[in-house]
């Protein structure tokens, strides 16, 4: 039966490439398209620099698809050794009991060497790196110049009331979308509260123990959602669904709207489509608010227990392989993603290339990750997170959509995400917080 | 008859104009759509009247750019092992229901229609799961009867049988067969052939199996025919558990991977043309399918009594 | 209930093992599985679940979000069944005078039934675009009035047409043999006694239709519940705020992005025996169809 099998098919190839490796091994990514690309090619650049072991990369088609076969795998005991997961998934994993720290198996890598923003995701409580980041992305703005121009703003802003003068400006000039974003929580509130220093959540956003609390209803993050939905009703603000081409960042793309909120993974599209008229530069602050560090979007790589020491030697080859400045930089300029160590940006910088297009947003974006930091910026330890986000989005969704009052959303959005913790704090229970 | 028909003939006439165009207008709008270039569709704005001349192109790049076409070939893979094991599995279980005397015959038709009321994707979860690990009962087993103890005293180590069909074509279609609607279908029509037949049959000297291979089965031809493409066209059209079931494109079918093309490229205005001309695409083989097949299907299928 | 002739019980069993097999390892199992998951905390990963009792059930029970979503495919399940059987059924009767346009009607109202619910989507999420769409023209006349993203309604009621458009063929074919398999000698017998062609639709034809009917309403029923996946997953995702979040998508949501494996299995138990209890309910309806002609 599982001749036809794609899985059996795979399994046969390796048992028979089995005498000429050490070890062959599997690792799990989620993206598609370019990025997919450029993982695909490190593993062929992997297995071209060395014979010792051999690498199987097996695109899973999206990050929750690859985690739910890593879960259901997990369980019948064949699972890969390596999976790539993002950044909201972080605790689920870390208390899996199906992983082992990197930091445990490899206590030798420069892991100091990795930026602020990026390390502080991924580590535990006492500072170990439990996942090694692997591609990283950060949020910044975004501006098309010609519109800006047109409407006689000559800089940037750089602040939120910056951004609202020019977008008065732009929509006193006929521009229909000053301003977009899709309201997103990865933006609007937990990049936003990281950089403004302010908690989502009790117990320092969850580092401090499963029993935290949600707590951004009150604060800058709800001041900050109410401010978005009244620019919304002034007609500085659009939202996905308000704009013609149905997402934001196409609709910035496209001309439609003068300025964005967005991943750094999204210059490469932006150029495309409109040359040098697209200014970065660090997401806006309110006035009078200390800059902290944004926080590290995309995913990490992580190890899988219940396999062999073999095994293992070559998932530590491999993450070293990825590691390597050379592979960084080779990476950040097929997918847009930044350097994650200090080493590789700085082998960025050096080579004079930083200032090209291709790794435009690169210095932009370790900037930002590498403001200096504090507890409210580490990340996000809260269980269940990627239902959480759903939630958020129901919620705030509602009250875009005139349903409900802002408040209200924040209020429910927060009980609700009450519920999940206590949840989560059962399903774990008696299990420590690494 | 002398009846004056014309009033509710024209009404007639009517409505099924307005049905009609009801059933043809996306078609339609699917068609003019996939004419046009990228460039055409952006600037147009919206949907037109107007006819492109890039349909062929647009064609041409779904067959050579997107992974369509291999998960058409999937597509048909899954479908045929859908309506074969359906059509097979459904055909030797109602002999026995219909021509054995058994008195398991109520409970094993009872079982089998239950799955009637339970699609597939209710249960898409806990399928998954066993997927995923076929041999996950058998474990079960071995552990409740105390023989996965009794090993590990003997081996001395705990051993689990595993096999996972995640990503296969027969992991994708198992699943999708287990609705026996067949059972229900094909013993209506054992019924209504003459009581007599293997009582003839048995005379000349033919076993039980030679009676089903050599008199039953092409007797059963509408009905077989029909049903088998109705399950095709049944398993063609699955989603929801092909997507958990097939995670890496290489593996899904064609609905699967049209959906996909969606979501490709976030950061532009979507490719509706190059959409569109996917979704015909996808649609092409059990549309010509139903197209010709109809007349057999709606007959084999016993709606029919004409 | 059989004409059993045959009684080797060997050969018996080989015949009825294979479907029995298959029924029990995709069907029953996986079934008893989300009851018995349901009755537990689980763990995404397994290495520790924890009996819980019935307390998945109070938590979903009490969950507002659950009876949203129960509520809305409950409304869903009131309207495109009727307007795809209703609509039909109409249809049915107009293709039934047998007038020239009839048997190319019946050629063309099968197609839908070949195309997938997640391919109808890509399609009309298209068609239903606020300004690329059919309605974009109105919302330049009066700027907002249709919006699927932003306006739940319209959301809900796109969700309807595509439903609608993908369950007509099925009913039609099977209500138009019905109608077909009427005896010529009935209507001839009620045209001699003076009834227009107007009055033996109500009288002659509708009630000699009610065991199609029925067999529709059961089918649609049961399948609107979850068909609607695939159209949600391509036109809405649940959205805007939830609006379309039926209840199967919502499971699939739990299950498959959010690992809450114990809070999904609850809800697909409760789902199932909604089901199940509406399938029988419909069953016990059954008395009230006339078979004999």
């Amino acid at each position: 039966m599982t001749k036809l099998g794609f899985t059996a098919c795979a399994a046969a190839f390796l048992a028979g490439a089995s005498a000429a490796h050490a070890a062959e091994i599997e690792f799990w990514y989620g993206n598609t398209g370019k990025i997919e690309e450029a993982i695909q090619a490190h593993c062929a650049a992997f297995n071209d620099a060395q014979s010792d072991h051999m690498i199987t990369c097996v695109g899973q088609g999206g990050y929750e698809a690859g985690m739910q076969k890593a879960i259901a795998a997990y369980r019948s005991a064949q699972h890969p050794v390596l999976i790539q997961f993002f950044d909201a998934g972080t605790l689920d994993l870390m208390l899996s009991e199906a992983v082992v720290p990197v930091q445990e198996i490899m206590p030798d890598a420069p892991w100091d060497d990795y930026i602020n923003g990026a390390r502080s995701y991924y580590e535990t409580s006492s500072g170990d790196l439990f996942s090694q980041p692997y591609n990283g992305s950060t949020l910044i703005f975004y501006a098309n110049m010609e519109m800006l121009g047109d409407a006689g703003i000559e800089e940037v802003p750089q602040s939120w009331e910056g951004v609202m003068d020019a977008a008065r400006q732009l929509k006193a000039a006929g521009v229909e979308c000053p301003f977009t974003t899709d309201a997103h929580p990865w933006r609007v509130l937990e990049q936003f509260s990281a950089r403004h220093g302010a908690p989502i959540a009790t117990n320092n956003n969850g580092y401090g123990g499963l029993d935290g609390e949600y707590t951004f209803n009150e604060g800058p993050v709800a001041d900050h959602m109410l401010n978005l939905s009244k620019w919304r009703e002034e007609g500085l603000l659009k939202l996905d669904q308000d704009t013609v081409a149905g997402k934001y960042n196409a609709a910035f793309n496209a001309g439609e709207c003068a300025m964005m909120e967005a991943s750094t993974g999204s210059y490469g599209a932006a150029y495309a489509a409109l040359g040098d008229k697209v200014r970065i530069t660090m997401a806006p602050m309110y006035d009078g608010v200390e800059r902290r560090n944004t926080l590290i979007g995309g995913a990490a790589i992580w190890v899988m227990k219940g396999h062999d020491d073999a095994d293992y030697e070559a998932a530590i080859s491999f993450l070293n392989f990825v590691r390597e400045e050379d592979q960084q930089i080779e990476f950040t300029r097929r997918t847009g993603y930044m350097p994650v160590t200090k080493a590789a940006l700085a082998s960025l910088v050096a080579s004079g290339k930083a200032d090209s297009l291709e790794f435009a947003t690169a210095e932009m974006g370790v900037a930002s990750l590498n403001q200096p930091g504090d507890e409210n910026s580490r990340g996000i330890r809260l269980g269940f997170y990627v239902q959480f986000r759903e939630f958020f989005k129901e919620e705030t969704q509602k009250a875009f959509n005139g349903d409900q009052t802002m408040q209200a959303a924040l209020d429910n959005a927060v009980a609700r995400g009450n519920e999940l913790l206590r949840r989560f704090e059962q399903t774990y229970q008696g299990t420590e917080l690494p | 008859m002398v009846e004056d028909t014309r009033g509710i003939d024209r009404t007639a006439f009517v409505i099924l104009v307005i049905g009609v165009a009801f059933i043809l207008t996306p078609i339609v709008i699917a068609f003019l759509t996939a004419s046009l270039s990228y460039e055409e569709f952006v600037s147009a704005g919206g949907i037109g009247l107007n006819v492109g001349s890039s349909f062929l192109d647009n064609m041409r790049r779904i067959v050579t750019e997107t992974r369509l076409p291999g998960q058409l070939w999937n597509s048909i893979v899954i479908s045929l092992l859908v309506a074969g094991i359906k059509c097979a599995f459904a055909f030797t279980a109602t002999f026995a229901l219909v021509f054995y005397e058994s008195r398991w015959n109520w409970i094993i038709f009872s079982l089998t229609i239950a799955t009637v009321m339970l699609p597939l994707e209710l249960l898409v979860i806990t399928t998954y799961q066993i997927v995923a690990n076929v041999a996950m009962p058998l474990n079960w087993l071995l552990q409740i009867t105390g023989l996965a103890w009794l090993s590990e005293q003997v081996v001395g180590a705990k051993h689990e049988y595993k096999l996972s069909l995640l990503d296969t074509y027969i992991g994708v279609a198992l699943p999708i067969a287990t609705s026996s609607t067949s059972v229900f279908i094909y013993r209506q029509f054992f019924l209504s052939l003459p009581k007599d037949l293997p009582r003839a049959a048995a005379m000349d000297g033919a076993s039980p199996f030679r009676f089903m291979i050599d008199i039953l089965l092409p007797l059963s031809w509408t009905p077989l025919v029909a049903t088998f493409m109705f399950w095709f066209i049944g398993g063609w059209t699955q989603y929801l558990w092909p997507l958990v079931a097939a995670a890496t494109p290489d593996a899904q079918p064609a609905v699967v991977g049209l959906a996909k093309l969606a979501n490709t490229e976030p950061d532009r205005i979507p490719d509706v043309p190059l959409l569109m001309a996917g979704a015909l695409f996808v649609s092409f083989i059990p549309v010509v399918l139903i197209g010709v097949m109809q007349r057999q299907i709606v007959r084999g299928l016993n709606l029919s009594e004409k | 209930m059989t004409q059993g002739f045959y009684t080797g019980r060997w050969s018996y069993w080989a015949l009825v093992l294979p479907i029995l097999a298959l029924i029990a390892m995709f069907f029953y199992i996986p079934a008893a599985l989300a009851f018995f998951w349901s009755l537990f905390l689980e763990r995404p990963f397994g290495g520790g679940s924890e009996f819980v009792g019935f307390q998945n059930y109070e938590r979903v029970l009490s969950d507002p979000e659950f009876w949203n979503a129960m509520w809305r495919t409950l409304t869903f399940m009131a309207i495109a069944p009727t307007l795809a059987i209703g609509l039909s059924l109409i249809l049915a009767i107009a293709a039934d005078r047998g007038i020239r346009i009839s048997q190319a009607a019946r050629n063309i109202i099968i197609w839908p039934k070949a195309v997938a619910g997640a391919s109808i989507g890509v399609v009309f999420v298209f068609i239903f675009n606020p300004f690329l769409g059919i309605f974009a023209p109105l919302n330049e006349i009066y700027p907002g009035i249709w919006n699927p993203r932003i306006d739940g309604a319209d959301a809900f009621a796109t969700l309807v047409v595509a439903q609608v458009w993908n369950g007509i063929p099925f009913n039609f074919i099977i209500l138009l043999s019905g109608l077909q398999a009427i005896p010529d000698t009935l209507t001839k017998a009620a045209a001699m006694d003076g009834s227009g062609p107007w009055r033996r639709i109500v009288d002659l034809q509708l009630p000699l239709l009610t065991p199609q009917l029925f067999l529709t309403f059961v089918l649609e029923f049961v399948g609107t519940v979850v068909e609607a996946f695939g159209l949600i997953d391509t036109m809405t995702q649940g959205g805007p705020g939830g609006a379309t979040n039926l209840l199967i998508y919502k499971i699939y949501v739990d299950g498959f992005k959010a690992y809450d494996l114990s809070g999904a299995a609850t809800q697909t138990a409760l789902l199932m025996m909604f089901v199940i209890a509406m399938v029988i309910l419909q069953f016990r309806l059954e008395r009230f169809v006339k078979y004999e002609r």
